[in-house]
């Protein structure tokens, strides 16, 4: 596993591609990726029959029926990750983290008012789309809301700063080209924008959580398309709500597992990272990071 | 209404509010004989000098920096304010909701990120007082401390109305995008309060330079809104019920064609 050379390529609007900046055992992250996805969407939906209807529908844990449809056409998750004790997947998901942090400092670089609005990760996840699978526009900061219906009891959303997404497979041209781990369709697109990204494995991708950048997944036409999904973001934790950040200074134990983490380190590391790719004291993105700015 | 897309979301609104300088000249000197302004504090390290100041919502600020930073009046009007005034902020707060009823129709998934908005309050600049490079949305934050004051991060968007424009400098600058907007009276200007939207005002070197800023905001603060029918000036924040229905968006992912690409200006080498 290493990191490549880190090289920005601003797309525009904030978003910025780091094209090929991990190397990793892709054929495993993919299959891990699938193990995990498909284990989720079994343990919260088993196959059944709408009582009402008689057609076949889900029933998840909560006891609630879905169309088949709209189960499959939701985008898979894989959350609990982290919760694997496997070594190799510790490993592997210990080190992509690693790599999204060297490409945060130099995004922080690139916009350094981003600085002050990053406080805390939450770790990647895993995004699973299949055939047909698409996720409509939407911006990373959305938490549901509708005026007078629902003041949504997690709104960690609107805490996000920055999103930034690892590819783990590759968008091809054809069917031909599939072979045992990519997919056709599928690209990221950015509406406000107008900005198309098409997955490609080592690739990370950053971008404001806000409207600016809302972007959708246009639908996979084969294959399946993996990604991991996390966010740097901002703001106490409010814990009435549940909201967890841990500390990984004083919870170490808590570190591995937990997916909202503060980066308690940040501020030196930026600084130390400015200082070595040549700027000094006085630039404005380290001039930022000390008091009265 | 004339509207101008800068890009990036910077989005400029003129024509909307007729202002008369007289009205403006009473209005600042009324604020100045009753409203009360920011005091800084001043914070000594262990061995009692005096090393930087906070503001009273917990922004740090060097010593120099403390008479370069503009004046605010958070307090716009109090029981001795004539009507006139009144009157005149309220058509502030509605022009500002006219506008980003206008920005949501350009960017529609907003919307899911304004739930609500506070009422605007004034700042003053002259004598060479400026504002650096920041966003809207950051808070004084040190690790492992509580910030006295998390409002930023709550805003999505910012609005900033100009009551005047007989100064020299003052332009509001985004440097990301290399945008300057200068001001002109009664001109609005809209734009991301996060990082994207990261502005700073540049030194008003003649005159003084008046102007009204208002956020529109999301999430649950901790503070109570009060309930959706106390929509007056009283309020410093108020729930925006029909926002979605007066931008004509029933369906956020049904509008695509309507929505505006922008200019993607910025390149890295540039930033």
């Amino acid at each position: 596993m290493k990191v490549n050379e880190i090289k920005a390529e601003h797309l525009g609007g904030g978003v910025v591609l780091f094209k090929n900046v991990f190397d990793v055992d892709f054929k495993m992250f993919y299959d891990i990726a699938k193990e995990v996805v498909f284990r989720e969407k079994d343990e919260m939906y088993k196959l059944s029959v709408h009582p009402e209807t008689g057609k076949p529908a889900y029933l998840n844990k909560s006891g609630y029926y879905f169309d088949l449809s709209s189960v499959e056409e939701m985008p898979m998750r894989g959350s609990m990750i982290h919760l694997d004790k496997r070594q190799e997947v510790i490993e592997l998901l210990s080190f992509i983290e690693k790599a999204k942090y060297q490409c945060l400092l130099r995004y922080m670089e690139i916009f350094p008012i981003s600085y002050k609005n990053i406080w805390w990760k939450v770790k990647g996840h895993i995004v699973g789309y299949g055939p047909g699978v698409y996720l409509g526009s939407h911006s990373d900061t959305s938490a549901d809301y509708v005026y007078g219906l629902s003041h949504p009891a997690d709104q960690l959303a609107t805490r996000n700063t920055v999103s930034c997404i690892a590819y783990i497979n590759d968008s091809v041209d054809s069917a031909e080209e599939l072979g045992e781990s990519n997919f056709t369709g599928g690209e990221h697109y950015f509406n406000f924008l107008d900005i198309t990204y098409r997955p490609s494995k080592g690739d990370i991708l950053m971008f404001p959580s806000n409207f600016i950048a809302s972007h959708e997944v246009k639908p996979v036409t084969g294959g399946l398309r993996f990604s991991y999904l996390g966010w740097y973001a901002h703001g106490t934790p409010n814990k009435e709500v549940s909201e967890y950040v841990n500390d990984p200074l004083l919870e170490p134990e808590t570190a591995i597992t937990s997916t909202n983490l503060y980066l308690p380190t940040l501020r030196e590391d930026f600084q130390e990272y400015l200082l070595s790719v040549g700027h000094d004291k006085n630039t404005l993105p380290y001039s930022i990071t000390t008091v009265g700015n | 209404m004339k509207i101008s897309h800068l890009g990036c979301g910077v989005v400029v609104f003129d024509e909307v509010i007729d202002i008369s300088e007289e009205l403006i000249d009473g209005y600042i000197s009324h604020l100045r004989e009753t409203g009360a302004t920011e005091v800084f504090s001043k914070q000594l390290d262990d061995d009692g000098n005096v090393t930087h100041a906070l503001n009273p919502t917990g922004y740090e600020f060097d010593l120099e920096a403390v008479n370069l930073a503009p004046e605010r009046f958070v307090q716009i009007f109090n029981e001795s304010t004539p009507q006139q005034y009144k009157d005149f902020l309220q058509e502030c707060e509605d022009s500002f909701y006219r506008c980003i009823v206008e920005y949501c129709k350009i960017f529609p998934v907003a919307i899911e990120s304004i739930w609500w908005r506070t009422r605007g309050h004034v700042a003053t600049y002259k004598n060479g007082q400026n504002i650096g490079p920041h966003s809207d949305t950051a808070i004084p934050h040190v690790f492992g401390e509580k910030p006295i004051n998390q409002f930023p991060l709550h805003n999505t968007v910012t609005a900033a109305l100009s009551f005047n424009e007989e100064f020299v400098g003052g332009e509001v600058h985004f440097r990301a995008w290399d945008i300057t907007v200068p001001a002109k009276t009664g001109r609005i200007i809209m734009y991301p309060s996060n990082y994207m939207g990261t502005h700073e005002v540049f030194p008003v070197t003649q005159g003084e330079r008046y102007v009204y800023l208002s956020w529109f905001c999301f999430g649950d603060t901790g503070m109570p809104l009060p309930p959706i029918s106390e929509q007056g000036l009283e309020q410093m924040w108020k729930w925006l019920p029909n926002l979605k229905a007066d931008v004509g968006v029933e369906n956020l992912f049904a509008n695509k064609a309507e929505i505006t690409s922008i200019s993607n200006n910025a390149k890295s080498d540039s930033v």
